[in-house]
């Protein structure tokens, strides 16, 4: 078993914030890497040490590895804790940190690599058993188009092999719709992504998100902690997500988190991951989308409903013990609801907008947890996510957990920028949202155009 | 940047097992003189080493370290100890920071003499010291000509980026 006594914070903002936390809740001491921007931000001050590893840009300083290694050894770590985003899932960054004898909190390179490939993702998801988006292989002409179509059964999505993100797709309704889009949709990927290849996959009209938490062990041992529903989106940037997912058959719920354990097993998961699928409300069907190889921003509502500090966990399965936890003792209990504030203008398609925080008044109260690194006269650097806070809601019920959002969200007291938090407000207080029936186009078909005429 | 009261009790610690009947140790601005046996004799409980700012264009070429009217003008209670050194007069210098996130190494390699010392002069561009970020060697060099007044991180301590590493006094061009 490596001891773990030391751990680098190889992140900033808020979730530099909540793993300095976990580290003192477990009495380990915390060193945070910083950029000139952050060197005396929140992170900062209250890790045991902080050390400033770069200018602003993240490309100068959070996301170069021997940057953040020079720290881990000059000031005498024994682990890294990536966060998200960065070098999170960088395998080349795990693997360097392995090499330099530091253990690396979160899954083994391998598994990093493996989850990164979108392609070998899939394949071990289809090996495992769990159903994945159906889809044609890169089609060479019209006429492949055609049939692939024919065989998936419209509308499809036709899409470059090279986009990503929500990027180089478009849903095409019929045999005539294809044979139109075919060559410009072609063109169009050869010149965003100097790739011109297409293929056709099954598109699903009334989407949802739906992920599983999974953690594991050296040990092979792998648990669930339930799932969580992240549909509110807009331009595939998560909005809203809670736990459990609502208005959801209890069989598919159960099938798809047996799917997600199976997954972590097939990958011999060894820390703390999370497997994303869609979920089609039509036809209750779902489909294995991808893998995330690290602790995910909507963490907090499992840790809300299970109890289990998730973060401290991927300590814990880094150092290599035992998973204390058996699949039989994790029981969700309420439900919980996270709303990410962000300074961003809603009003302006959901622009960042860095500036001066001048007032921060973070609510507080039954079941309301706030995770943040904002504080009065924080300035929000322009370098990086537009991430002030995480609002966590947590109730016996989900009305009562969504209530306790809604008058959080008004209790929120910020200026200095806009930010997401009505707009949000207004989201939670829509009958959509109480019914459980948003899908993930609802923001920008319903959600957003409502709340600008309401506020116009 | 700062030192955790964890590292300062591990020193002490460290101290406490030695056998050192003293000992003085500056480390990040902050200055700690501890003795086994009550205060050491060689050091006054210093009155904070006269904490010039870097940055005070106001106060004029110090002849001699200025005393705040408060001190009496008479000798003062306890002897300038010997171990204080000499207020370090940081009028009109300019800092050299670092370029890197790194260990921080005074001479080419162990053993050899060090790049530059305190009173030398140096001309612009000339190398300072080395910056190492995962072997591979960054060099400090002086932004201009000047004399260096003072080296502010100590051989082999980790440096930040942005960490002054050495103040160079310019001169007239």
């Amino acid at each position: 078993m490596s001891s773990v006594t030391r751990v680098l914070i190889a992140n900033r903002g808020e979730i530099a914030v909540r793993v300095i936390r976990a580290c003192r809740a477990l009495g380990i001491e915390s060193v945070v890497v910083t950029s000139t921007a952050d060197r005396n931000g929140m992170a900062a001050r209250l890790a045991d040490r902080a050390v400033c590893i770069g200018p602003g840009p993240a490309s100068q300083s959070y996301l170069v590895i021997d940057n953040v290694l020079s720290a881990a050894l000059g000031a005498g770590c024994d682990a890294v804790h990536p966060g998200y985003g960065f070098l999170s899932e960088n395998p080349a960054f795990a693997a360097a940190c392995v090499a330099e004898g530091l253990v690396f909190i979160g899954p083994r390179p391998e598994a990093v690599a493996q989850a990164g490939d979108k392609a070998r993702a899939r394949e071990l998801a289809r090996s495992a058993g769990i159903p994945i988006l159906s889809g044609s292989p890169v089609l060479e002409s019209t006429e492949d188009a055609v049939t692939a179509a024919n065989e998936l059964g419209y509308p499809v999505l036709l899409k470059a092999a090279a986009g990503g993100g929500g990027r180089g797709m478009s849903v095409v309704e019929n045999e005539t719709e294809l044979r139109d889009r075919w060559p410009a949709a072609k063109a169009e990927a050869q010149s965003a992504f100097g790739d011109g290849r297409l293929y056709v996959e099954r598109f699903i009209r009334h989407a949802r998100h739906i992920e599983v938490q999974v953690l594991g062990d050296k040990h092979g041992n792998v648990v669930h902690l339930g799932e969580r529903d992240c549909t509110l989106q807009r331009r595939h940037q998560k909005v809203v997500e809670e736990s459990p997912a609502p208005n959801l058959p209890e069989e598919i719920r159960q099938d798809i988190r047996r799917s997600g354990v199976r997954f972590a097993e097939a990958l011999e998961l060894d820390s703390a991951g999370t497997v994303e699928f869609i979920y089609d409300a039509d036809t209750h069907d779902y489909a294995f989308l991808e893998f995330n190889a690290r602790i995910q921003v909507e963490h907090p509502v499992s840790e809300m409903v299970t109890g289990v500090d998730l973060v401290a966990e991927q300590i814990r399965s880094a150092a290599g013990e035992r998973l204390r936890i058996k699949q039989e003792d994790i029981e969700l209990t309420g439900h919980a609801i996270e709303v990410r504030i962000t300074t961003e203008d809603p009003a302006r398609g959901f622009l960042p907008h860095p500036g001066t925080v001048t007032e921060w008044i973070a609510p507080a109260g039954e079941g309301i947890r706030v995770d943040s690194h904002c504080e009065p006269g924080y300035v929000v650097p322009p370098f990086y996510d537009s991430l002030l806070a995480k609002i966590i809601a947590y109730g016996p019920s989900r009305d009562v957990a969504a209530d306790r959002m809604v008058a959080a969200l008004r209790a929120l007291r910020v200026t200095g920028v806009p930010t997401t938090a009505d707009f949000a407000r207004a989201a939670l207080d829509h009958p959509d949202f109480r019914a459980g029936t948003v899908t993930t186009d609802w923001i920008a078909s319903r959600g957003l155009p409502d709340y600008l005429e309401k506020s116009a | 940047m700062s030192t955790s009261h964890r590292e300062v009790r591990e020193i002490l610690r460290s101290f406490q097992a030695s056998g050192w009947s003293a000992m003085t140790l500056e480390l990040d601005g902050m200055r700690v003189t501890v003795g086994k046996d009550g205060p050491p004799a060689t050091t006054a409980p210093a009155p904070a080493p006269a904490a010039a700012p870097v940055a005070e264009p106001a106060s004029p070429v110090a002849d001699a370290a200025p005393r705040p009217p408060a001190v009496p003008e008479s000798t003062p209670p306890a002897p300038p100890p010997a171990a204080t050194p000499q207020p370090v007069d940081r009028t009109g210098c300019v800092e050299v920071r670092s370029p890197a996130v790194g260990a921080f190494w005074v001479a080419p390699s162990p053993g050899e003499p060090p790049f530059v010392e305190p009173g030398q002069t140096v001309t612009a561009n000339q190398q300072l010291a080395i910056v190492e970020v995962m072997k591979l060697m960054n060099p400090v060099v002086a932004p201009r000509a000047g004399v260096v007044v003072e080296v502010c991180a100590a051989n082999a301590e980790l440096v930040e980026y942005d960490q002054p590493l050495f103040l160079i006094r310019p001169s007239d061009e």
